[in-house]
């Protein structure tokens, strides 16, 4: 009886599983080997493929702009992780605070709003808003007294015309996680302390971040590989530029395999960024055990 | 008690006018795009600009429509996105019965397998996927965009999720009375999985609703373009200065998102919460 | 058990075919034509389908559309599809037709400027034309009658590849109401840098916070390759084997561009989604450096207070041209209808009917007659230029060559580099990519 049922189980599983397998190996596992394979050849799509062997890796190592892009992408990450994870919380908080039922309601619709909205469709009004000469946000900065910026073709202004842009349009996902994850503290908790009379800073510190840590934590990764592979943002508002001072690892990418058909030497590139990414990710893990607070009922 | 009070009214007026200040940060572009794209295309970049419309030029909407194909954008973004979810909810939830509810050699390898796709960035596997496409000449086609979308492990996981809770009793009542394991995925699991799937099609719907950068690299002709590809071409075609009309096209463009929020907010949040943060 | 597979079978199957449901024509029908057919249909031809890439914002769809109706009375075996390529700039244009035959779906003609000719003759994509010339000759009309200079980049180690069909210089152009308003009429042909600097100058006000520029910089490689021309210095040297743009008169072409937006602050910076044509439209720029296009939209919008002169004297004054034509891709499986349709779409009929405006006629015939119709009382000098215009230079890497130098363009007018430092790095790109 027990023998029958396995195997009848095995088949049923792996038939239910079938599909998804399928396409797993297709779009995912073989892509991810093709790449490994891809990096060591030279093709163009268009004639057949030369194998090369470590010539990209050579190429990886000299090339100039790469030094460049990598840092750009560092620069993003620090700027957009800490301001996300900051406005998010702090808008999360101000929230809590609201007591009206409907206020609470308005302000979670408008901070996550944008996050819903087509990117492509509000950075190109945004492009539009940081024009120079005749952009909305250097005519109130004029009006009030200040200089105009050279939003898009500063090369240093332009991490912040992203970062803005970036904000605006996604600080509603981290918000929301952090009001999900406030929502989860007990109110128990913070009676007992009103109780024993806390005040606000000790409530705070004492209570709702260790409670928070899984949110802040969870967000903090998501964020983080997010902000590595940005590619919309960039790509919709400079373009890369001037110049690479914009440019991503992934407008790279983009631009090595989609302009250039340098099919091989693409995915060595998309490979470090893999490599890149699944390093910070182990760190942050094996980092988070320490300061992540767990329920330890 | 006293003190209570005195501490709790400065926060107070702090945190209000830092969600008035930030609500305003977003309101405000959203309410320029509305009242710009009712200007004049002439007045489109005269300064000071609007924030609240004076002009009613609809024609500017119109214009949209006729200068490249804005309805077909949104019928492709509708269907790529709508056949997306389908295939995807099947596939997944297959998936997801099986890893939650039968007991096979290998389902957990597999399961931590599928888990690990998550974390290869698009990047690596969009240029051999491109390269498959192109072999099996679907290049600009929406085969292209809607195959390599059917598999996505989050799906997996999270109706899993919801799976796991539902109680053995269930399924054995229904192998008593003689049924297989198809009828009873189909009849008694997946309707009761029924949140978890709803919150992944929404969340895979807006995924690829908002998707740019695989149409950019799959899609070439204007016929098959989705709204958001569709966005950057159409500036490029109202580049002689219209910017009433480009706006006119983003202001359309928001109105999708906007339904999908009044109505399924509620599976948004559900799907926040039953993904990650329960550890 | 079986259910399930079978289920698995279909959902997959559905989803497929859905998804395929928007098959693309390719011309499957009937095997390629015998080489000496004769020129008008008989019944007896089976149907055959081609397809023409056209660059998506080029704005011809519907003089294209009824000119073809004319090419199907003619020819009624013959259908054509066009299909509108969305790009930016003639290298991304460029690109898209790679991956399409990458991918299986080349066209069978594309529209071609001359910046891509030789990459795609030296790909091995496109079909030489002289067996066709030689069998259906009269397709082609009189083969004199178009201009052998814009004819040239298009015969190729002795073999033809495509017949001219348009093309464009950059001159200058002038909004003549900002004209009027500072006292200044239109410069007379051998006008000087410093003419042009004081023109600028005089142009550059600001009035109730309403600023207006003298002057867009072309920040395009067409359009700024003008500018070097005319200084003597050029992006590449003669054989296209390195780059010339650390040459000192390169140099100072670029850096008078910098110069222009920073020290003389005559130019606007230019963002990303800048349209010169519109600003000189609006108001807010005086002059612009472009060829034909722009009459497009100045007709469109009813924009009469135009005129054009040829660009200021800098050390030389060499006109830039470029011109476009239909090359067949060799991919055909139609190679005799693909040229009957090429030579169609380059012949006289094609070219008084669609390149009314915004591109100039290849032929002599067809120049001579619309010419004069250009609303600027300076229409003349497209006319002149021909005979003595130099070809943009198109390298066989022309996308990436172009992107190196927009790059680096980028940077010198966003002020990041000095135009020294700049071009020396993009001589250095380019040296690379010529090298491979």
């Amino acid at each position: 009886m027990k023998i029958k049922r396995t195997t009848k189980d095995t088949i049923a599983g792996y038939l239910f599983l079938l599909p998804a397998l399928l396409a797993f190996v297709i779009f995912i596992a073989e892509p991810l080997l093709a790449a490994i394979f891809l990096s060591t050849t030279e093709y163009n799509i268009i004639h057949p493929y030369n194998f090369t062997g470590l010539k990209n890796f050579e190429q990886f190592l000299q090339d100039e702009r790469l030094s460049q892009i990598y840092w750009n992408t560092f620069k993003f990450v620090i700027i957009l992780v800490p301001m996300h994870m900051i406005f998010g919380l702090m808008l999360a908080l101000g929230v809590s605070r609201v007591i009206s039922k409907t206020g609470k309601y308005i302000y979670r619709t408008i901070f996550y709003f944008p996050v819903l909205v087509t990117t492509a469709a509000v950075a190109i009004a945004w492009q539009f808003m940081y024009d120079f000469d005749f952009g909305v946000i250097n005519y109130f900065l004029n009006s009030l007294g200040f200089e105009s910026i050279y939003w898009l073709t500063s090369p240093y202004w332009v991490y912040l015309s992203v970062a803005i842009f970036s904000l605006w349009k996604f600080v509603g996902t981290a918000f929301l996680y952090y009001v999900i994850g406030l929502q989860n503290i007990p109110s128990t908790l913070y009676e007992a302390a009103e109780i024993d009379g806390a005040n606000r800073i000790q409530t705070f510190f004492r209570i709702t971040l260790p409670l928070l840590t899984p949110t802040i934590f969870f967000v903090l990764v998501t964020t983080l590989i997010g902000a590595t592979q940005i590619f919309d943002e960039p790509y919709l508002i400079t373009g890369g530029g001037p110049l690479d001072a914009s440019r991503t690892i992934s407008l790279y990418i983009y631009e090595i395999a989609f302009q250039y058909h340098a099919m091989g030497y693409a995915s060595l590139v998309a490979i470090s960024l893999f490599l890149i990414i699944l390093l910070i990710t182990i760190l942050q893990f094996s980092l988070g055990k320490r300061w992540v607070y767990y329920d330890q009922e | 008690m006293t003190k209570n009070k005195l501490n709790t009214r400065k926060p107070i007026y702090i945190t209000h006018s830092l969600l008035i200040f930030f609500s305003a940060f977003i309101m405000l572009p959203f309410m320029w795009i509305i009242s710009t794209s009712l200007r004049q295309a002439k007045d489109s970049f005269s300064l000071p600009p609007a924030f609240f419309p004076t002009t009613f030029e609809f024609g500017n909407y119109l214009e949209v429509f006729q200068e490249v194909p804005f309805l077909a954008f949104i019928t492709n973004s509708i269907k790529v996105s709508g056949i997306i979810v389908i295939g995807h909810i099947f596939i997944s939830s297959m998936a997801a019965y099986a890893f939650s509810r039968i007991k096979f050699p290998g389902r957990n390898l597999l399961f931590v397998i599928f888990l690990s796709g998550l974390m290869i960035p698009g990047q690596v596997t969009i240029i051999s996927q491109f390269i498959l496409m192109s072999k099996l000449q679907l290049v600009d086609t929406h085969s292209a965009l809607i195959l390599p979308a059917l598999i996505n492990p989050l799906g997996i996981f999270l109706i899993r999720q919801m799976m796991m809770t539902i109680s053995d009793s269930y399924e054995e009542a229904a192998f008593m009375d003689g049924a297989n394991r198809f009828w009873v995925f189909m009849k008694v699991i997946l309707p009761m999985s029924m949140p978890a799937v709803a919150v992944t099609s929404v969340m895979t719907f807006i995924m690829h609703w908002n998707d740019f950068f695989r149409p950019l690299i799959f899609l070439n002709s204007y016929e098959k373009m989705t709204l958001p590809l569709g966005m950057t071409v159409l500036t490029g075609a109202f580049g002689q200065g219209n910017l009433s009309a480009i706006l006119a096209a983003v202001t359309l463009s928001l109105i999708a998102p906007l339904l999908i929020y009044i109505f399924g907010q509620k599976y948004l949040i559900e799907g926040i919460s039953l993904g990650g943060l329960k550890g | 058990m079986k259910k399930v597979l079978i289920l698995c079978l279909i959902v997959i199957l559905s989803i497929a075919l859905a998804g395929c449901g928007n098959g693309n024509e390719q011309s499957t029908n009937g095997s390629s034509a015998p080489k000496n057919t004769n020129n008008k249909a008989t019944g007896n031809e089976k149907q055959v389908e081609l397809t023409l890439a056209f660059p998506g914002d080029d704005g011809k769809k519907e003089l294209l559309e009824k000119l073809l109706e004319t090419f199907y009375e003619e020819n009624p075996n013959i259908k054509v599809n066009i299909l509108y390529v969305a790009s930016e700039g003639w290298g991304d244009y460029f690109n898209k037709l790679q991956t399409m035959v990458a991918g299986g779906k080349a066209p069978d003609v594309v529209r071609v400027a001359i910046e891509g000719i030789e990459m795609f003759v030296q790909q091995d994509l496109a079909l030489a034309l002289d067996e066709y010339m030689d069998a259906n000759p009269e397709v082609i009309g009189d083969y004199s009658d178009i201009h052998p200079k814009l004819q040239d980049p298009f015969v190729i180690d002795g073999k033809t590849y495509g017949f001219a069909w348009d093309w464009n210089n950059v001159v200058m152009h002038f909004n003549t109401d900002m004209l009027k308003a500072a006292n200044l009429p239109v410069p007379s042909k051998d006008w000087t840098k410093d003419d042009f600097i004081e023109y600028a100058q005089a142009l550059t006000s600001e009035k109730d916070g309403k600023k207006t520029y003298g002057f867009a910089i072309p920040n395009y490689y067409f359009g700024a390759s003008a500018w070097l021309f005319n200084n003597e210095a050029s992006v590449l040297n003669e054989e296209m084997t390195t780059s010339k743009l650390d040459d000192p008169n390169a140099i100072e072409v670029m850096q008078l561009f910098q110069d222009l937006i920073y020290k003389y602050k005559v130019s606007p910076v230019p963002n990303p989604n800048t349209d010169m044509i519109n600003q000189l439209m609006a108001g807010q720029v005086g002059m612009i450096s472009a060829g034909k296009w722009p009459f497009g939209s100045y007709m469109k919008n009813d924009f009469t207070a135009i005129d054009v002169q040829f660009l200021p004297t800098l050390k030389t004054n060499k006109v830039i041209f470029g011109v476009g034509a239909f090359p067949v891709m060799k991919s055909t499986k139609h190679p005799e209808e693909s040229y009957k349709l090429t030579a169609f779409l380059s012949g006289p009929l094609s070219q008084t009917n669609v390149l009314s405006s915004d591109s100039i006629p290849a032929r002599i015939s067809v120049m001579t007659e619309v010419l004069p119709k250009t609303p600027a009382t300076n229409w003349a000098i497209y006319a002149e230029s021909a005979d003595i215009a130099k070809a943009v230079e198109s390298p066989t890497e022309y996308a990436a060559i172009a992107a190196v130098f927009d790059r680096y363009m980028s940077a010198i007018l966003s002020n990041q580099m000095d135009a020294a430092t700049a071009m020396k790095k993009a001589k250095g790109e380019i040296d690379a990519i010529l090298k491979k």
